[in-house]
């Protein structure tokens, strides 16, 4: 056995790049199929996750999918508002917890997501720095948010025009960074969090009487507007209309029980009205569907790549083995048996398989590596 | 060391017969085998070697009757009592000129390598003048060293038979003489019988006899 390694090997070695070539394309047909059926799995793990953590959410009657990844994910915005009475409705008699969320705006396209301190308990979110929101203006930044932006406490965010073409338009608002949050490995290390009444600012509902704070950008010398809230001009800001009135994008809401759990989605089943309730749990595994239909579709191409691969490595041993004829006759004529002569060759497949295995293998764990980089961008798209 | 007797092989689909009515070799017998083109000499050494086995006939290597033998104990007789010198050397490219030296030893379980072997090696290759080349493959060597390692591989198991097919064939005087010396010497050393197939007239007249097949009945059938 020692002397068939021993053969193999050198023989490896000796045609190093055609062995490279043969490990890499064995360990590539392997690490992607299995690659990216890993990837899909984490990913419906974590999205179902954060799904069964989310019981009900309710939202404008608009698409099941963007309401759920906007209020799971804070993914762009939807197509209508609610209103905070249905707040104080769903809080007064049909659930147990009721958040607001109010996630339309972005700042350096980061979600902006205005909210009230039960939502960082619901989602069990810690502080890793700093302190709470203290007044308006002030913001907490998801563990992401902060690498990314390169932002500490103390410093300031921008939050991204409304409408960049309309000079008129409420200006954006220069917010003040008073706390970071430890990573938890969801979508809230990707958002910015404001109070309810700080989001409202950003939308135009809410204003201080100050003069609009000017700053120069560099060597262009423009000047962009914004609006700060300071201690001296806190007090200066008020909002117009009545807070019963004032929007919101989605509640999730928490039964305290199964009975109060389907009052509250019959509560929204007119489909004439202009609010839904859905359940995260469900809407996700309809979209799991979809995503391992296309999961499928991968493994048929996975499955014709693999026996492309076997057929053109068939190609190659066959051709090596003719170009290796000679070599092996010559070792019969010493007194070599024909069977050593198919071992040695079968020993040097399995060795290159070998490296093939532990090539996907490495491949794999660099994707596993990435991975979480790569949910990042997706989820956050 | 050599008898054969009525010996006879046709290749399958062949017309060709080789055809040896009684022949003799004495151990330690140095002798030439010539022939035209075409007359067996090589299917003579096949059989020889055991790498053939005859279609009729007795034929007999030192203690081995190997018309009665199995391929794998013709095999096994090769491996550990017959060195052979190829036409075109047949060293292995990935292999180093040790390993090739030792190729007998990788790959025949029957063949043990030990200290002896491994000091056998060396002086070996000293007396050729190669000790230097031992890390070397076959591809770093000139044509002569290649030559020479070819001779060492077939001397190493110390073989009671040495059998070189058109050893010199590709060699320039120089050289062919050198290879011929060399394997002459050796098997004087070893009280072995060297047997070898050439076309060459110079080089038959160095050995001590000769079998000409073109006077034997190598008839074409």
């Amino acid at each position: 056995m020692a002397r068939l390694f021993l053969l193999a090997r050198r023989s490896i070695s000796f045609h190093r790049y055609r062995s490279a070539i043969i490990a890499l394309c064995l360990g590539v047909t392997i690490a992607l199929p299995v690659s990216v059926r890993v990837m899909v799995w984490r990913f419906q793990q974590q999205v179902s996750q954060r799904a069964e953590a989310t019981p009900l959410v309710i939202g404008p009657r608009t698409s099941r999918f963007d309401l759920v990844l906007h209020a799971l994910y804070f993914q762009s915005d939807v197509r209508g508002r609610l209103k905070m009475e249905l707040l104080d409705e769903v809080a007064d008699g049909l659930a147990a917890r009721a958040i607001p969320l109010h996630a339309g705006h972005r700042a350096q396209q980061q979600p902006v997501v205005g909210t009230t301190a039960d939502y960082f308990a619901f989602r069990q979110l810690e502080l890793a720095s700093g302190q709470d929101w203290q007044r308006l203006g002030d913001c907490l930044l998801g563990a992401s948010v902060a690498r990314r932006l390169q932002l500490q406490t103390e410093d300031s965010l921008l939050t991204d025009p409304l409408d960049p073409f309309n000079i008129v338009g409420t200006a954006p608002l220069k917010m003040r960074v008073v706390g970071l949050l430890a990573a938890n490995g969801s979508a809230d290390d990707n958002a910015v969090f404001v109070s309810l009444e700080t989001a409202w600012v950003i939308e135009g509902i809410g204003h201080g009487h100050q003069n609009v704070e000017q700053e120069q950008h560099g060597q262009l010398g423009m000047s962009a507007s914004f609006t700060e809230v300071t201690d001296n001009n806190l007090d200066s800001f008020h909002f117009h209309g009545s807070r019963s009135s004032f929007p919101l994008t989605a509640i999730l809401a928490v039964a305290e029980n199964p009975r109060q759990a389907t009052l509250l989605e019959a509560r929204f089943l007119d489909p004439e009205s202009t609010v839904q309730s859905l359940r995260p749990v469900d809407v996700v595994e309809e979209m799991m569907g979809l995503v391992f239909r296309a999961q499928q579709f991968f493994d048929l191409l996975a499955v014709l790549m693999a026996a492309v691969t076997i057929v053109l490595l068939g190609l190659v041993i066959a051709l090596s083995q003719r170009l290796r004829a000679r070599e092996m006759r010559t070792m019969v004529k010493i007194g070599s048996s024909r069977s050593l002569t198919f071992w040695l060759q079968a020993t040097e497949l399995g060795l290159l398989c070998l490296a093939g295995l532990l090539f996907a293998a490495a491949l794999v764990a660099i994707s596993m590596g990435l991975l979480p980089q790569l949910m990042d961008r997706v989820i956050s798209a | 060391m050599i008898q054969a007797s009525n010996l006879s092989y046709m290749y399958p689909d062949s017309t060709f017969q080789l055809q040896l009515a009684d022949w003799n070799v004495s151990q330690g017998e140095q002798l030439a085998i010539v022939g035209p083109s075409g007359s067996g000499k090589t299917t003579l050494v096949n059989l020889l070697a055991g790498i053939l086995r005859p279609s009729e006939g007795q034929l007999r290597v030192g203690q081995w009757q190997l018309d009665e033998m199995s391929e794998r104990q013709r095999r096994a007789m090769r491996a550990s009592s017959i060195g052979q010198v190829f036409q075109d050397f047949e060293l292995i490219d990935y292999l180093t000129v040790q390993e090739n030296v030792l190729l007998p030893y990788l790959i025949n379980g029957s063949l043990t390598r030990t200290a002896d072997v491994d000091r056998r090696i060396e002086s070996l290759a000293d007396r050729v003048g190669i000790q230097s080349l031992l890390s070397r493959r076959p591809g770093k060597l000139s044509h002569g060293e290649r030559q020479r390692v070819a001779a060492i591989r077939a001397l190493v198991a110390e073989p009671q038979l040495v059998l070189a097919d058109e050893p010199t064939a590709s060699l320039d005087a120089e050289n062919k003489f050198q290879l011929l010396e060399l394997l002459s010497d050796s098997c004087r050393e070893l009280a072995a019988t060297l047997v070898i197939v050439t076309h060459d007239e110079a080089v038959a007249d160095r050995m001590e006899s000769r079998l000409d097949l073109s006077s034997q009945l190598a008839a074409r059938v």
